[in-house]
């Protein structure tokens, strides 16, 4: 197992609050997601928790990552609505331009 | 044409009038692309700074400045340009919590490589996001 797995495999947790096995699943399955975005955010969370256990960032460096990636992930949704309306727009002008002002006149 | 066709295309025509302005989004705009590709890397530079002892306040003005100039530039462009004002919100305040975290003592290399990552990788979603309305992309 990887560095990063281990890392959380070892965490105490003796109320079992920590779902590792949810959290490892869902790292592995953002890496290998048909998102570049998301698969660079699950690159990083492993390669954040790797830098954890060899000691290389604090935890409070490593939450703040995470609040990062929050917000990025935020900013990505702003941008995933406007390439869809960005589309429907051009959609719009198009048949606008083409069929209504073009074909319908010709007609 | 028939009467007919000519009252189905004017309906088409107002449907998609509708359908407009409903998908508002704001047209491309070079200032826009410019400040946000003029900025980063000033920001980036700046990040490469944050692993010394002390903190540029002149250059964090000038940046903090900026940011606030863009901000206020998007966000009188009106209703339609929500969607560039919510980025440019979130990476003003990504940038002052980290910032604030900096206040605390210098960063470790690998700290700021991760953070200058992270607030670059904001401006390039936001510098995407712009060039998503122009035309020829």
């Amino acid at each position: 197992m990887s560095i990063w797995e281990n890392f959380i495999d070892d965490i105490a947790d003796p109320a079992g609050k920590l779902a590792k096995t949810e959290l490892k699943g869902l790292i592995r399955d953002y890496r290998k997601d048909a998102s570049g975005f998301l698969r660079r955010q699950g690159r990083k969370m492993q390669r954040y928790i790797t830098q954890l256990a060899r000691g290389e960032i604090t935890p409070a460096e490593f939450r703040q990552y995470m609040e990062d990636i929050r917000d990025l992930t935020e900013m990505e949704k702003v941008r995933m609505s406007v390439a869809g309306k960005a589309r429907a727009q051009r959609l719009v002008e198009g048949i606008t331009e083409l069929v209504i002002n073009g074909l319908v006149k010709a007609i | 044409m028939s009467t007919a066709i000519r009252v189905h295309f004017s309906w088409l025509a107002a449907t998609l009038l509708a359908a407009c302005q409903l998908l508002a989004v704001s047209h491309y705009d070079p200032t826009t692309y410019r400040n946000l590709t003029e900025t980063k890397p000033v920001v980036a530079q700046f990040y490469e700074s944050l692993v010394g002892d002390g903190v540029d306040e002149t250059e964090l003005k000038r940046i903090r400045l900026k940011l606030a100039q863009i901000y206020e530039y998007e966000n009188g462009k009106g209703a339609d340009n929500a969607d560039i004002v919510q980025q440019i919100e979130v990476i003003r305040r990504m940038f002052e919590r980290h910032m604030s975290e900096r206040a605390n003592g210098p960063w470790t290399r690998a700290h700021m490589e991760n953070e200058r990552e992270n607030m670059l990788e904001a401006f390039d979603i936001a510098i995407a996001t712009e060039a998503l309305k122009n035309r020829r992309n």
